[in-house]
């Protein structure tokens, strides 16, 4: 055990000075003054000065001690801050350490997560290859042509049965723009402008777009079928898809039948005219005076066999339309002035139900390029119609302006009118509204037809507004800069 | 005053008929011919006042003798071009480019007018003979 030194030191003085005193004590009592022994103060001042060197001796050696100890202390503390020093190190490259751990713990959550998304990304790149792999093999399969274009009619895409259709195959045609690959035409054989394009139509319309047209290819011509719908981006048309069906079948089916038509309707003409010609020979009495029985059967016969013959003109003219061999020769024309012989060819109609006619033709009008013989069958179509339907008493007016680049003509009546539900299906081929057949009011159902045929080939609109009861407006507006010629084999038949 | 002289070239029966008697009774002396042939022949063999000539005939149709007569030539007869076909169709056309005189369309008129059509081109080309035409 370990006495510390100033104790030990103090410790010691103490005894010695008791020592001395106790010395003292007893020297007097052995050693008394007057008998010439050691007196007792010098006994106590020799010890204090023992006690004294002792005490002096052991502060020297205390102060070593001490010394030593401090020294010693010293270490201990400086072993103690080195120590405390690097438990401090050693805290913080725990807590680094710990840091760090976590850090790489996070790091490696992290990569573990980008590694998931890459997978994630990798598997959807997967599945999205797969499924466009998918798609392509379908779109490659269809034996209808797909054409995918952008905004510009660049080819995005295009499938084999397309590329087939339109003589693409083999070609370098990707971003190429299809009108310059192709020009189209009408089942008619008019060109097709470019913003007519059904795909052009969709993407300028926002609607979806049927259309028949001829695709041209190597010099020949495909008679097709196309669906065509926009493409929408960002509610922005940014392209279109065209669906096309080759219709050769159809439309070669379609030209027999025309073409029937139009032999048959030659070989009926031939034994009509005989009829008509020996009614007419009869009736003249170039057989003999007729009784009056017979005046009414033989103008029966006359009447029959003239209604025949409008019949089968109509339908000649349907074919010849629907056949692409109508003929466009403009020339330049005066639309009142054919207004002015309608009227006339007609006035027996028209004077005999006492209708009023209203036309005051401005003399400033100009004359139109048009084909004179296509415009007076749409405005005899439109006349006849007007007086046929007007009854008797009532009015029929006629209108010729200009309407800013169109030359506009109007006929309207205060006839029957013609019942909503016909509307849509006013210009269809042989279709007659229930009000007209109901009035046992003669008529095809073929003059409409050809004469909505005769004004959009040349370039032209028409429309109609009605009430039943009140009276139809029948419009149509031919370009006033004029129409366009259109080679062909035959023209329209004019029978009124 | 001799009497107008008129060709029909018509293969159909009934027509020839009916215009040969309707023509006869207005005052014409009237000649028939089935088809091309036989009026190239004719015309090549004298001259009439007027022909009416038909388009679509076997043997012979009127556009390919009227070809012919104007590559062989004949006695100067006046030919109107009677037919079915549309005033616009090339035929027509061509037959106006191989010179006929008129075309009258014979389903759209009555036989009376297409009469009154022929004295109109008689009067025109040979207007000697369309003065014996009774009024």
């Amino acid at each position: 055990m370990r006495i510390p030194s100033v104790f030990t030191h103090r410790v010691l003085i103490g005894i010695v000075l008791i020592t001395a005193l106790l010395f003292g004590a007893a020297s007097a009592s052995l050693f008394p003054f007057g008998q010439g022994s050691i007196p007792a103060w010098a006994l106590v001042a020799m010890t204090m000065v023992i006690a004294l060197w002792v005490s002096r001796t052991n502060t020297v050696r205390n102060l070593k001690e001490a010394l030593e100890d401090a020294g010693r202390k010293n270490t201990v503390l400086s072993t103690q801050k080195e120590k405390k020093s690097a438990e401090v190190e050693s805290t913080r490259t725990a807590k680094l350490h710990a840091e760090d751990s976590k850090k790489i713990a996070e790091l490696e959550d992290t990569k573990l997560a980008v590694l998931n998304l890459l997978e994630d990304i990798d598997r959807e790149k997967r599945d999205a290859s797969d499924a466009r792999a998918r798609m392509e093999a379908v779109i490659s399969s269809i034996a209808d042509g797909v054409v995918v274009v952008d905004d510009q009619l660049r080819i995005v895409m295009c499938n084999p049965a397309a590329e087939e259709m339109s003589g693409l195959a083999g070609t370098k045609y990707a971003g190429e723009s299809w009108e310059n690959l192709h020009t189209c035409e009408n089942l008619d054989g008019t060109p097709l402008p470019t913003e007519q394009h059904p795909m052009q139509l969709a993407m300028a319309s926002g609607k979806p777009v049927h259309k028949s047209l001829f695709l041209t290819r190597n010099g020949g011509k495909l008679p097709i079928s196309v669906s065509s719908s926009p493409v929408f981006s960002q509610d922005r048309a940014s392209g279109a898809v065209a669906v096309f069906r080759d219709i050769t079948t159809e439309y070669q089916l379609d030209r027999a039948k025309s073409e029937f038509v139009s032999i048959a309707s030659h070989q009926l003409r031939t034994p009509l005219t005989a009829i008509n010609w020996y009614a007419e020979s009869v009736a003249d009495g170039d057989y003999g005076d007729l009784t009056k029985d017979q005046i009414e059967p033989v103008q029966a016969i006359r009447d029959s066999s003239k209604r025949m013959s409008k019949l089968i003109n109509a339908l000649l003219n349907v074919s010849r339309i629907e056949t692409g061999n109508l003929r466009i020769a403009p020339v330049p024309s005066d639309l009142p002035e054919i207004v002015q012989e309608v009227l006339s060819e007609t006035e027996l109609q028209w004077k005999e139900k006492k209708l009023k006619i209203e036309f005051t033709p401005d003399k400033k009008l100009p004359q139109i390029t048009a084909d004179r013989n296509l415009v007076k069958i749409v405005l005899q179509n439109l006349l006849t119609n007007a007086i046929k339907y007007t009854p008797a008493g009532g009015k029929v007016t006629i209108d010729i302006r200009t309407e800013g680049k169109d030359i506009v003509s109007t006929v309207t009546d205060s006839g029957i009118g013609i019942p909503i539900s016909s509307h849509s299906r006013i210009f269809q081929k042989l279709f007659r509204a229930e009000n007209a057949s109901k009035n046992a009011i003669d008529g095809t159902g073929l003059g409409l037809y050809v004469a909505k045929a005769i004004v959009e080939q040349s370039g032209g609109t028409i429309g109609f507004t009605s009430k039943e009861n009140e009276g139809t407006t029948f419009r149509f507006s031919l370009p006033l800069v004029g129409v366009a010629t259109k080679e062909g084999t035959h023209t329209l038949i004019s029978d009124f | 005053m001799p009497t107008p002289t008129i060709l029909i070239v018509e293969d159909e029966k009934l027509i020839r008929k009916a215009l040969f008697g309707k023509l006869t009774r207005n005052g014409f002396d009237v000649t028939e011919a089935t088809d091309g042939v036989q009026a190239v022949a004719l015309l090549q063999e004298k001259r009439f006042d007027l022909v009416l000539l038909d388009v679509f005939m076997p043997t012979m149709d009127g556009i390919a003798a009227l070809r012919t007569l104007k590559e062989k030539g004949h006695k100067g007869s006046p030919i109107m071009l009677m037919t079915n076909l549309a005033e616009h169709d090339p035929k027509v056309q061509e037959a106006r480019e191989l010179g006929v005189v008129g075309v009258v369309i014979k389903a759209d008129n009555g036989i009376g007018k297409l009469v009154e059509q022929a004295k109109e081109a008689l009067a025109k080309h040979s207007p000697d003979a369309a003065a014996a035409i009774p009024k």
